[in-house]
């Protein structure tokens, strides 16, 4: 079996796993209490923001626990938004869903909203941001890594202009930019991560709250996370979420593994099948985003199902609908939409041959195209 | 049974080895995403769905009426704020008691800040809301009541459907917290008149981090947590689908062994009330007796010490118990139930709450009404409040 939809959400690590179960069997105790066994449940969500916040290299004081990566987002931005007189945020065309469509419920509300465009290669121009700011501009939320063909947004520049409008917000959706590139925070503000892609559990995630910034809760409940984010902390989760983020860390100086193969399957499909289009720019780590004209990519990923090969198309989030905005946005024609498949590498195919792969796709493109062709 | 004595049920409970059981597949071999198309995907949806079932039938819901949340404090403030903002075309006023969880309490302050107006029900000494003080605080623009089935602290049982039918009668939407009900007290929403209900695993026996809100059909409500089209476009963010599976069989097993457990519980926890008021002078139960509290909860207040020094020194012999709520106890405020129920600072500050579950045992009772007369016996010679 080869899995290769690792930016839908990955598998969890044996010492997560490990991690998970030993919270529930051991550590139950709810962190408020304030007898032994919540001390102890205390400890171990302590230890797990530690590592959070040094794969990031953050204080542990400026990681928030959540729900996931979503919920990262929302909290992020309605707690900006919310408490804030000014009326303008510059985003781009091509966040998650999670980022969109709270925005669009903003934008709603009388809100402005800057869309940024991108190139083909899924890149926003530093110009257009440079534009776009203005003095009311209360955030600026742009994805340090995009989730369907992987490009790789310059935060350090956005961080940079940034500098002359210190009112203004910047957070960076990273959900699939943790453990595989470095993040320069020094003018990032906040900044969203998810366990689940990160071989950790579902369920958990973090916001990085840059220390200088106080923040207004969206969930009150009992106090927790320095009262920005109620409810009964998920202990296990969280141990989960710490110890995926120690072996990402220790992983991540690896990370051209990973590259290498992505770059690998991407030659490879190219010589096999030389009508596909590449969609991820080089610089992509784990994303591949390939569009095969003249098939339909929901068959072509139960085809390769059936050879063992997982994948998906589009964006796990955005598989179920049928418009493709990131690809409209990247100019693809869109007689190309429907035949775009996106391969993501991880941690479990290190022994993967990406020749071996290339070869099924090819098999199993050429049979589906003469078939309609 | 080792020698240690959990009873801060109430705080939260440890997962069972038939939940963990039930879990453990979805961490090693069905860790895919529901969302995705193939069969990684297929397989977890169909496990959130039949989850999703079970919690929907041991609650005489329907499964599209039971939407997964991560913390019962999640589903409170969806509740009452995504109604709110639904629905405030229709009016600005919300009611609730105040001895609400500070989940809800907290969302509807900032309710209040936004423009809503909130009327904070008192209750009486035992903690119960009046329904005909109910009936006065509707007004025309009421759009919303919230009041808790059970409360946390002092285990009062409202009259939720008496009060749930006065809502009806006037057309105002209903919701309930049963954070601490659900999986102990018999819920059964296909008569309850009830609109919205909160309920969260890790109080029943379940994991952390996954819990549910009922919205009944029909009942609109806006998104507080924005994107991927999960949970249909209610509640995005990928499935916790490892602990939806824990949830559903930690409330499958809760509800079949309610009626029982309700009982072996009930005789502990009138055996550990009786016993305390018995042998510790100065002691006075807070919130009801009999079957209108609910049958896991004492909650005591020791006059002339603090709540926490007890706490410390049962902590010491081994016996996990709570000042308060887990969630309040951090801080030095006394807690708002206490001084609800017309309590004063000083004897607020010297409660105890003692919450039971499955795993205690009548010997563990005896121990605790062993030591704790001690334990308060020194405090006290200790303490220059006290005159013997
Ligand atoms: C870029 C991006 N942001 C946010 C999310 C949402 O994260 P989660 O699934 O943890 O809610 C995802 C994953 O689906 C993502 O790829
Ligand atoms: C009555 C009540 N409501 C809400 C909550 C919050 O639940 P959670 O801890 O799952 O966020 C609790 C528990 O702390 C509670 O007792």
């Amino acid at each position: 079996m080869i899995y290769l939809d690792n930016s839908s959400t990955t598998r969890p690590h044996p010492l997560v796993i490990k991690a998970v179960v030993s919270a529930m069997e051991n550590t139950f105790g709810n962190p408020s209490s304030l007898h032994r066994l919540g001390l102890e449940a205390e400890k171990v969500v302590k230890e797990a923001r530690q590592e959070v916040a040094s794969l990031i290299s953050a204080l542990p004081e400026e990681i928030v626990f959540t729900s996931g990566g979503t919920e990262s987002n929302t909290l992020a931005i309605r707690s900006v938004l919310d408490n804030t007189e000014d009326r303008h945020v510059i985003t781009s065309s091509i966040e998650h869903p999670s980022v969109l469509s709270i925005l669009n419920d903003y934008e709603k509300k009388g809100y402005e909203i800057t869309y940024l465009p991108v190139d083909k290669k899924g890149h926003i121009d530093i110009n257009d941001l440079k534009d776009s700011l203005r003095k009311d501009t209360a955030l600026v939320t742009i994805m340090a890594v995009n989730n369907e063909i992987g490009s790789i947004e310059p935060i350090e520049e956005i961080g940079l202009i940034l500098k002359d409008y210190p009112k203004t917000y910047l957070h960076v959706d990273a959900v699939q930019a943790v453990g595989k590139i470095i993040l320069p925070l020094e003018r990032v503000d906040l900044l969203s991560m998810s366990a689940h892609k990160i071989n950790g559990p579902k369920g958990v995630g973090a916001l990085y709250v840059k220390k200088s910034r106080e923040l207004q809760s969206i969930m009150p409940g009992g106090g927790q996370e320095q009262g920005l984010r109620g409810g009964t902390e998920n202990v296990p989760g969280i141990a989960g979420f710490g110890v995926a983020a120690k072996v990402a860390q220790e992983k991540m100086k690896e990370i051209k593994i990973l590259k290498d193969k992505k770059d690998q399957l991407a030659k490879y499909l190219q010589e096999l099948l030389p009508d596909c289009q590449i969609n991820s720019p080089k610089e992509s780590i784990i994303v591949l985003s390939v569009s095969f004209p003249k098939i339909k990519a929901e068959v072509l990923l139960h085809a390769l199902e059936a050879e063992g090969i997982y994948v998906s198309t589009g964006s796990a989030c955005s598989s179920k609908k049928t418009k493709h905005p990131v690809l409209a946005a990247i100019g693809l024609k869109e007689d190309l939409h429907e035949g775009t498949i996106r391969f993501s590498w991880g941690w479990e195919n290190k022994e993967v041959d990406p020749k071996v792969v290339a070869e099924k796709v090819a098999k199993n493109v050429k049979e589906l195209q003469t078939l309609w062709g | 049974m080792s020698d240690k004595i959990y009873l801060d049920h109430a705080a939260t409970t440890a997962v069972r080895q038939e939940v963990l059981d039930a879990m453990l597949p979805f961490f090693t071999e069905h860790f895919g995403n529901p969302m995705s198309v193939h069969s990684f995907g297929r397989e977890v949806t169909k496990a959130v769905e039949a989850s999703r079932e079970t919690i929907a039938n041991c609650l005489g819901a329907e499964p599209k009426e039971i939407m997964f949340t991560s913390s019962g404090t999640e589903a409170d403030n969806w509740a009452i704020r995504g109604f709110a903002q639904a629905n405030s075309k229709n009016g600005q006023h919300i009611i609730t008691s105040s001895i609400e969880h500070h989940a809800v309490l907290h969302t509807c302050e900032q309710l209040e800040k936004e423009g809503f107006e909130v009327t904070y029900l008192p209750v009486d000494s035992e903690g119960f809301v009046d329904p005909k003080n109910l009936e006065e605080a509707i007004r025309p623009d009421t759009i919303l009541v919230s009041i808790m089935h059970a409360n946390n602290e002092i285990g009062t049982i409202q009259p939720i459907e008496e009060l749930g039918t006065i809502c009806r009668d006037k057309k105002v939407a209903f919701h309930v917290d049963a954070v601490q009900s659900a999986g102990v007290l018999p819920i059964n929403l296909k008569e309850l008149p009830v609109d919205m209900l909160s309920l969260s695993a890790h109080k029943f026996y379940g994991p952390k981090g996954i819990a549910a809100l009922y919205v009944k059909k029909g009942t609109r409500i806006k998104p507080i947590i924005y994107g991927g089209g999960q949970e249909r476009g209610l509640r995005a963010g990928t499935h916790n689908h490892a602990a939806i599976v824990g949830m559903a069989k930690a409330l499958e097993l809760a509800i079949s062994e309610q009626e029982e457990y309700a009982k072996k519980i009930t005789d502990l926890r009138d055996m550990l009330i009786d016993g305390i008021l018995e042998k510790i002078p100065h002691t006075r139960l807070n919130g009801p007796r009999g079957d209108k509290r609910l049958p896991n909860n004492v909650n005591v207040s020791i006059q002339y010490i603090e709540g926490e020094g007890i706490l410390l020194h049962l902590d010491m012999l081994g016996i996990a118990a709570s000042s308060g709520s887990a969630c309040t106890s951090g801080s030095l405020d006394p807690s708002h139930v206490l001084l609800a129920i017309g309590l004063s600072h000083e004897i607020a500050h010297g409660s105890l709450r003692l919450s039971l579950g499955r795993e205690n045992t009548e010997e563990e009772i005896k121990r605790v009404l062993e030591v704790l007369p001690k334990i308060v016996k020194n405090l006290r010679a200790m303490s220059p409040l006290y005159q013997g």
